[in-house]
């Protein structure tokens, strides 16, 4: 079966942004770009749908990437017990990117696993010809409007975008960007995907699975996303 | 730092550069030093110390330990013995140790009361000799080979030694009776006091008080049957081959997980060890953990993930990005391929491909400490002319597509932070070695001395040192660090923001102020130095002045502002009428006042208004300054050419105040205010040299046009 794919793109800027790199374990540090599961998160935060899939394909970027430390005093419940009793905080030192804008690219194809549907996505995928399409328009819809399913994030929670939205006149890519070889990229970290019946149960949720992309190269200031195979644009 | 290792690692091996494989538990000792040396501890068959040497820096740095921080083997450290802290005792034994004279041996052994091992250095040593030597004998095996026959009589030996500290057969009482016998001798007496006694400080706590550690390796006395001593270097080298012979194998069993790679997309191998640490010794920082990612903070975890399994690599490539770190990291190369930024800072770069005779890559950034640029031959300028030369002279088929820079911070004793990263081409590092020192010289001359290009890693601290009036640093003991180090290099390769570049100069500007408006009034004021200390601290404040300006014209420069154009400008132009203002009043007061020359002058006086209000400031000044131009109307015809009471000098004041003044972008309302770029151009115009003229040959002759000059029309 022809799976088609609908393209949809869409703008996001903001202060600060932070694509962690597992390889650097506790001092995180970001990617220059953001990972394929990002983009895909930024997608699904406007419209988000079981019976389709978003791709990622491309990111342009739009302003020069600016590293900048970054130091979060966290009191919170998951410190060192000893700190805990102390009365200590925990300083999770990191390198954000800051000052960033990106224009990100993605193809909306049907869900493929059709048998994991919930029963409402079943019934609507039914009564829709091209899923695919509908979601295109819709996402469209409510791009223009400024509606989204949660606030989209550009990496962690407290880094919320300055502007998200369609594609402004006044950005420009970074067409003149030296080219940013990146040996390994994460590209997934819950690559086994949605697993909807009972996911609330902890036993049902996705495992995490590692999936990394290896020797990407944002040239001239676009970053491509390889396709992995099943995946069709 | 894995992502850029393994970039650096590839390189490497493009290059044919063989890297030395060290087994990752097989340390290097501490750098030896006369104050920190390595002692020998000879070991007789029937497991007495028979002897104590101390090795030379060289044959220490050869050698290496097994184990970690729980304990190690050969060679491991002990505290001294025993504490004193005793005034007499104290200075009875710096005199004996000074004069070299005749010992009283019970004397001394009655100082020996309190003693200096704790639980935990006893802990420390037994497991240094029995747990640890068992383990590496499990790791090297048991082989006929005479280096292998050696490592097992020592370890035998190293057995026998009792766990009871008290004990007569225990590791420390073997050591105090051979101590003892040299005394009785009068061998070694510095070595022996050395060991023996920790020249405590009182005010402190016996444990609280353990930072001294002598740094020890175990040897066999009878070696010569078995070709070589512990201590040299072809066992090191026997030993680690064996170590790493049986971390292959061990890592060959393991079966690879079907279907899965590692992050860099080799087969996945799960090999439970966390990753190794890397000693930076040339950058004098030590125990940088590849990566860290410590259970005991969950909140470090990534679902529920900890170390190894939050990363998956493989062992070949966690040894290769090992071995990377190493060979950027070694001392021979610190200017090429490293340079340490701060205390705990170091920039790594590296090509993409190594020519024969490497450029110094990391020279070209400096360092942000302040002594390095006093040499004339470290200047920024001889480095990147230097640089820009080497790199050029690459031969094509060996020249770097790219050139790779990171920084790492060591953040506490388990974290290193990648602070920095970025590729970069040669061609990109040329044109910012050469728009840095361009923009560096977007500054006029100066009476302040010859200009001077700062290195990117100083620029920092220029814009990070806060300034009092009184031309002291304001800050106390650390500096608030808004601009990091890392940043100077961001400024060279221009990948700077514009927002950026304002923030920078706005700190600058702010912090700087007292420092410009101090100084700026002591020259124009021609204060002289008291004595030599002043004139030292002088000159001190006068590089750090040069080095100011140098940052302001780069930033200037960086926002396009080049000094052709911008001394044209309105802010620039105060600045200039400020001093002259000073110029003129200190000319006045040598002349009428007899040298008494006020604290603060007539211009400085108005510098920090002028930065804010610049209209109001100038009101001011027309004001303040009218008796002295009147004055100096009159004094300039007087024909004198006293030196510093110069009649010629008052007509040379009056026309650059008018010329100044005349300039058509002087003119400003009530509610003209400067911004930074306007504040950064007042600074430079206050402290910058007066435009080049020939002083007139005979103000007597030209009375009648002269009176014109510094008319009524133009007066402020």
């Amino acid at each position: 079966m022809v799976r088609l794919s609908y393209p949809i793109e869409m703008e996001i800027a903001g202060n600060t942004a932070m694509w962690t790199r597992p390889d650097t374990g506790d001092c995180p540090v970001s990617y220059p770009a953001p990972t394929y599961s990002a983009v895909k998160a930024i997608f699904e935060s406007i419209l988000w749908g079981p019976d389709v899939e978003i791709i990622p394909t491309k990111v342009e970027l739009c302003e020069p990437i600016q590293y900048h430390s970054y130091c979060t005093n966290y009191g919170g419940p998951l410190r060192k017990p000893t700190s805990i009793k102390k009365g200590n905080n925990y300083q999770l030192y990191t390198t954000v990117l800051i000052d960033v804008c990106y224009r990100l690219y993605a193809a909306v194809v049907p869900n493929k696993e059709k048998s994991k549907l919930p029963e409402s996505a079943i019934r609507w995928d039914k009564n829709t010809t091209s899923p695919g399409h509908a979601y295109q328009s819709i996402f469209a819809r409510r791009l223009k409007r400024g509606q989204c399913y949660s606030i989209p994030v550009l990496g962690w929670k407290e880094f919320t975008p300055s502007y998200f939205g369609k594609f402004r006149d006044t950005t420009q890519v970074l067409s003149d960007l030296l080219p940013v070889i990146i040996p390994s990229m994460l590209r997934q970290v819950f690559s086994k995907g949605y697993t909807p019946l009972g996911s609330y149960a902890k036993k049902n949720f996705s495992p995490v699975s590692y999936v990394y992309d290896n020797d990407l190269v944002i040239q001239n200031g676009v970053l491509e996303y390889p396709q992995k195979e099943g995946e069709s644009c | 730092m894995l992502n850029e290792l393994y970039r650096l690692s590839n390189a490497l091996e493009s290059n044919g550069i063989n890297v030395k494989d060290w087994y990752d538990d097989y340390g290097a000792l501490p750098k030896v030093t006369s104050k920190a040396p390595c002692i020998r501890i000879w070991l007789a068959k029937d497991g007495s110390i028979c002897e104590l040497e101390s090795i030379s820096a060289e044959l220490a740095q050869s050698l290496r330990k097994f184990g970690n921080k729980q304990g190690t083997f050969p060679a491991f450290n002990i505290p001294p013995l025993y504490r004193i802290t005793n005034k007499e005792h104290l200075s009875e034994l710096e005199r004996i140790e000074k004069a070299n004279t005749a010992l009283d041996v019970d004397k001394i052994q009655s100082w020996c009361a309190n003693d200096n091992w704790h639980r935990g250095t006893i802990d420390k040593v037994n497991r240094s000799l029995h747990s640890v030597p068992q383990s590496f004998l499990e790791l090297i095996g048991t082989q006929q080979q005479p280096e292998c026959c050696l490592i097992l009589e020592l370890i035998r030996l190293a057995a026998e030694f009792s766990n009871d500290n008290d004990c007569d057969k225990s590791f420390r009482s073997a050591l105090e009776k051979c101590i003892f016998a040299k005394l009785q001798k009068q061998e070694d007496v510095d070595l022996a006091f050395f060991i023996l006694f920790h020249k405590a400080n009182p005010k402190k706590a016996p444990k609280n008080d353990t930072d001294t550690s002598i740094s020890i390796i175990l040897d066999l006395v009878d070696w010569q049957q078995y070709g070589y001593p512990v201590a040299s270097k072809h066992i090191t080298e026997w030993v680690n081959s064996a170590l790493l012979r049986t971390y292959h194998n061990t890592i060959a069993k393991i079966p690879p997980v079907v279907g899965l790679t590692d992050a860099f997309g080799k087969p996945l191998k799960i090999f439970d060890k966390p990753m190794p640490s890397i000693d930076l010794k040339g950058a004098g920082i030590s125990d940088v953990k590849l990566r860290s990612m410590f259970s005991e903070h969950p909140c470090q975890g990534r679902y529920k993930y900890f170390e190894n399994n939050s990363y998956p690599i493989s062992p070949e490539n966690r040894s290769l990005a090992k071995k990377a770190l190493e060979w950027v990291a070694s001392s021979d190369r610190k200017g090429v391929t490293w340079q340490k930024v701060d205390t705990k800072e170091i920039v790594f770069v590296y090509p993409s491909q190594l020519p024969e005779v490497p450029p110094k890559f990391a020279s070209i950034f400096g360092s942000n400490q302040t002594e390095i640029s006093v040499q004339t031959e470290a200047r920024f300028e001889n480095i990147a002319e230097e640089f820009i030369k080497a790199l050029r002279g690459i031969p094509t088929h060996e020249k770097p597509e790219f050139i790779q820079i990171f920084t790492i911070r060591k953040m506490d004793k388990a974290r290193s932070k990648v602070i920095f990263s970025r590729n970069c081409s040669p061609e990109q590092m040329i044109k910012a070695a050469e728009n840095w020192a361009i923009g560096c010289s977007n500054i006029p001359e100066t009476e302040l001395g010859e200009r001077e290009t700062p290195f990117p890693l100083q620029v920092a601290r220029i814009v990070n040192n806060v300034w009092k009036q009184n031309g002291d640093l304001a800050q106390g003991k650390s500096t608030v660090e808004r601009m990091k180090c890392y940043q100077g290099m961001e400024l060279l390769l221009d990948i700077m923001q514009k927002s950026m570049i304002c923030n920078y100069l706005h700190i600058v500007i702010t912090n700087s102020s007292g420092l410009v408006n101090y100084f700026g009034n002591w020259v124009h004021g021609g204060a002289k130095c008291k004595d030599k200390t002043e004139g030292k601290n002088l000159e001190k404040l006068k590089r750090e002045i040069v080095l100011l300006l140098s940052v302001l014209g780069l930033l200037l420069d960086k926002n396009s502002d080049r000094k052709e154009k911008y001394m044209e400008n309105m802010a620039y132009l105060v600045g200039q009428l400020l001093k002259i203002s000073d110029e003129l009043h200190t000319l006045y007061c040598k002349v009428v006042r007899n040298g008494d020359v006020p604290p603060q002058l007539a211009g400085s006086a108005l510098f920090v208004t002028a930065g804010e209000t610049p209209y109001q400031a100038i009101a001011q000044l027309s004001c303040r300054m009218n008796p002295y131009i009147t004055w100096a109307k009159q004094y300039r015809f007087k024909n004198i050419k006293d030196e510093g009471k110069e009649s010629w000098k008052a007509a040379w004041y009056l026309k650059l105040f008018e010329n100044v003044a005349n300039k058509r972008s002087l003119t400003m309302t009530n509610s003209t205010r400067f911004n930074d770029f306007d504040k950064a151009q007042l600074f430079i115009g206050y402290l910058a040299s007066f435009p080049k003229s020939e002083p007139p040959a005979s103000t007597t002759d030209n009375n009648n046009n002269g009176n014109n000059i510094g008319g009524s029309d133009n007066e402020q």
